[in-house]
């Protein structure tokens, strides 16, 4: 869920839908990215809120859509969304392990990418 | 099936040219994701978790084996190689790209299909019930009238901005299939005193936060005037219907807040406003329409097949398969084989594209090349020969498609749920395959006899689970997914909301929890009473108990 | 009730079935001492206007929720009736627009709001000659996205919504035709 300044827990990373794929991407050091392990976690509020306007220009850009921060917690495996839904975001359907995530990620392998 | 004409082919292909223009002016940023949202909308094109999703109409659940067959071409080309039935006869694709949809909406062309109004706030995919044409307890069959209501509703340029969804349902039948009273609007053939044929006309029905059930506007309104009516409840509803409120702003909330009785006046008097220049010569375009659906030709067969009977009598897996599989066909020697798609733990609903061809060849040797979708994300086989029935089990066996569970407790109907649905608060898809899995057994699914659970993955309801016997509803208590379950909802003609045993259990708790229903139900019951009626007879509050655990068995 | 609010101020761009043109109307509001030759005024202003001033073009602006009963004695004094679309997304005026053409009204119908191009068809169909609509709007979609959008579908469904032929019209022809045969 997307979360207002105020009520922010912080850190957040800042995740969208690819616009002409709809492929789940975050925003890391380098632009989007379909790595989850990549993505830029913002520490403060200063570093979200930049996150959060770099979505905004993105959208405005026909980038991406439905961009918007979510809070994780930082793991020795990446991020993890403090939230089940985020979670399922991130991982794909859950009852098709073999779909989602991690087919995109072992497709983005094949591809060279 | 109906067969278009070159206005319908015509109109289909200028609709993906439609899209593909607005596609490009999305890409480019002359539409903003706001303004293009509607459109994209109305041409089925969801944004859900993963990826888009695609909503493929199926009129009034009607499908024929070369579409089939282009659906799972589709599935492989542009997809991940299976599709989703849906509670409204529809199909769903779940990973294709924006930038793919055209040319999947051009091959949907190639063999009539299309995915205009599958969503958005607009009338939506038409849907009936999936024995019409071939039920015993027809009047009419209703699918013309479908098919002249999805033309009249197709880019209507008044109605294309309603306050929210308008769902449309029509039944030609006495016994409800097609959950009328759960619609915005529902028309069910009747006859008069006089024997004519005509409509009655319920308003107001919807499942989602607030469950409303229908309620009748016009007793009978003559064939030949439907198109001025529903115009005028659709003048009505876009005028009135409150927009301050997503979750107030379906029919059924003006028609509660107004009152029927006003409701019927604000329709009359819009119908009196209405001068066409020219009408729709309604009659005449009906029966161009009933005489553009394929004329089957049966053939002259006995009532009674010595080959069915024979089979059913040796072969007892096939015996069982066949109690609840099969429907009664007008027609002697046929029969109509639901063919279920919820094969045990396995998800409800899907098939992959493999499977979909499979059952296109099976449609076309068994079945005159006819499907039928029903709303209970299962298949249907029309026009099948009882002769052929045990051929047919046969194959439908090596494909994993004969599952003997119709109408049974494992034959569930799930949204898709939090797996998928970016509106989910929970999902349901697991809960469905924990409970399959533990009421497996198909003799023990056979002893619990018809018992339908329905899973919404959120209070929009999708699953339907208001009008589920047992219904379950996915929601979030304290950061974890959290079931609430309901009892004595029905989706027939006998519609009913079912009502809450008690507060939310966790996913694990779910299938001990229906277990214990299922327990009371069978200590309970007398004789062969089904599950829906030992409800009704013994009152939900000693389910209630027995949900809780707080009633002592008797041994 | 405010006159449009908040297309007040917003730079606007006229459009019909030609293309975009110059607005021979103007807005006028109580108090307004400039000389309108064409004025638009909100409703409450109306009775006023056309009582007070010789023959002239009168237009009126309404809501998308105003009654027809309201404006229909006015009907043959009213050159132009403006209704206004909040939002795209608000089809209510499409239906207010139908009403006013059912009972009667013949002269100008302009639609005015944020509406984009995919709607021009569904305006004009609906009885409306002309939208009026932010500049914003107009400039990302200029009016070629207009005219193609309002010409996407060549032959509609529906009969009798300001269009000459329809596909359930073609059929009936040919129905007729076929009995002549």
């Amino acid at each position: 869920m997307a979360v207002s300044t105020k009520r922010r827990l912080l850190p957040v990373i800042l995740i969208a839908n690819d616009l002409r794929s709809g492929d789940v991407v975050f925003y890391g050091d380098d632009g989007w990215t379909c790595d989850l392990g990549r993505a830029r976690v913002a520490q403060d509020h200063g570093a979200a809120d930049d996150l959060e306007a770099t979505g905004a220009r993105s959208m405005a850009r026909q980038n991406v859509v439905d961009a918007y921060l979510i809070e994780i917690e930082p793991t020795t495996d990446g991020p993890r969304p403090r939230h089940f839904r985020e979670r399922f975001k991130t991982t794909g359907p859950t009852i098709y392990p073999h779909l989602g995530r991690r087919f995109g990620a072992a497709q983005a392998a094949a591809a060279g990418e | 099936m109906y067969k278009y004409d070159r206005f319908d082919a015509h109109f289909v292909r200028e609709r993906v040219a439609q899209f593909r223009d607005q596609v490009e002016r999305r890409l480019e940023g002359s539409l903003t994701e706001d303004e293009f949202k509607p459109l994209r909308l109305q041409n089925g094109l969801y944004l859900q978790l993963h990826a888009y999703m695609l909503r493929i109409a199926v009129p009034y659940g009607v499908l024929s084996a070369v579409q089939l067959r282009q659906l799972a071409l589709i599935a492989d080309r542009y997809d991940r190689g299976y599709g989703h039935f849906t509670t409204r006869q529809n199909l769903q694709f779940n990973w294709p790209k924006l930038v793919d949809v055209p040319e999947i909406l051009d091959l949907l062309a190639d063999v009539d299909m299309h995915c205009i109004q599958t969503s958005g706030n607009c009338i939506r995919n038409v849907t009936a019930d999936q024995f019409a044409g071939v039920a015993g307890d027809e009047i009419e069959d209703p699918r013309p009238v479908a098919e002249l209501i999805r033309q009249w509703s197709s880019h209507h340029p008044e109605f294309s901005f309603l306050p929210r969804k308008f769902k449309v349902a029509v039944s030609g039948a006495a016994h409800d299939r097609a959950l009328l009273k759960a619609h915005d609007l529902a028309i069910r053939i009747v006859r008069n005193e006089a024997g004519e044929a005509g409509y009655e006309v319920l308003v107001g029905g919807g499942l989602g936060r607030t469950p409303m059930i229908g309620k009748v506007v016009r007793d009978f309104l003559p064939k030949g005037e439907l198109l001025p009516y529903l115009e005028a409840v659709m003048r009505v509803y876009n005028a009135e219907g409150r927009r301050d409120n997503k979750y107030k702003a379906r029919i059924k909330i003006l028609v509660h807040e107004i009152g029927v009785e006003a409701f019927q006046a604000r329709v009359e008097a819009e119908l009196r406003a209405i001068e066409p220049i020219s009408p729709v010569d309604e009659t005449a375009e009906l029966a161009r329409i009933a005489e553009a659906f394929d004329t089957i030709d049966y053939a002259r067969l006995a009532p009674r097949s010595e080959r069915f009977e024979a089979a059913r009598a040796r072969d007892a897996r096939f015996a069982a398969w066949a109690q609840t599989s099969i429907f009664t066909h007008r027609v002697d020697g046929y029969a109509a084989v639901t063919v279920s798609l919820k094969p045990v733990g396995g998800v409800p609903g899907d098939m992959t594209s493999e499977q979909m061809r499979l059952f296109a060849d099976l449609a076309e040797r068994f079945s005159l090349g006819e499907i039928r979708v029903t709303h209970a994300q299962n298949l249907v086989l029309p026009h099948v020969r009882l002769d052929d029935l045990h051929a047919l089990w046969l194959e439908l066996a090596d494909a994993e498609l004969a599952t003997d569970n119709v109408g049974l407790i494992t034959d569930i109907i799930a949204c898709p749920g939090l797996d998928y649905c970016a509106l989910a608060t929970a999902r349901s898809i697991p809960i469905a395959q924990a409970i399959s899995m533990r009421f497996g057994d198909a003799v023990r699914q056979a002893e619990i006899g018809p018992l339908q659970i329905k899973i919404s993955g959120c209070i929009n309801a999708c699953g339907h689970h208001h009008v589920g016997h047992i219904g379950i509803l996915g929601l979030e208590k304290r950061g974890q997914e959290s079931y609430q379950i309901t009892l004595g909802g029905d989706a027939t003609e006998n519609a009913a909301i079912g009502e809450l045993l008690g507060p939310g259990v966790t996913a694990q708790e779910v299938p001990d929890a229906i277990e214990r229903i299922v327990d009371h139900y069978l200590a309970r019951r007398l004789a062969d009473e089904p599950f829906i009626d030992a409800v009704r007879r013994l009152g939900v509050d000693e389910f209630r108990a027995a949900f809780l655990g707080t009633q002592d068995e008797a041994a | 009730m405010n006159f449009a609010p908040r297309f007040w101020g917003l730079r606007m761009k006229l459009l019909d079935r030609d293309g975009v043109r110059a607005d021979t109307f103007s807005r006028a509001t109580p108090g307004d001492r400039d000389l309108h030759d064409r004025p638009i005024v909100p409703l409450e202003s109306l009775e006023t206007q056309l009582s007070s001033r010789e023959k002239r073009h009168v237009g009126v602006e309404v809501s998308n929720v105003a009654s027809v009963e309201e404006l229909a004695p006015h009907f043959d004094d009213l050159a132009l009736i403006a209704i206004v679309f909040p939002a795209y997304s608000d089809g209510r005026g499409f239906t207010l627009a139908r009403r006013l053409r059912n009972a009667g009204f013949r002269g100008v119908l302009r639609a005015v709001g944020p509406l984009i191009a995919d709607q021009f068809a569904h305006a004009l169909a609906c009885g409306f000659d002309e939208i009026e609509a932010p500049d914003a709007i107009a400039e990302r979609q200029p009016y070629e996205q207009w005219r193609r959008a309002g010409a996407s579908i060549s032959l509609p469904y529906q009969q009798g919504y300001s269009r000459a032929n329809s596909i359930f019209e073609q059929r009936r022809l040919a129905r007729r035709g076929e009995c002549n045969a």
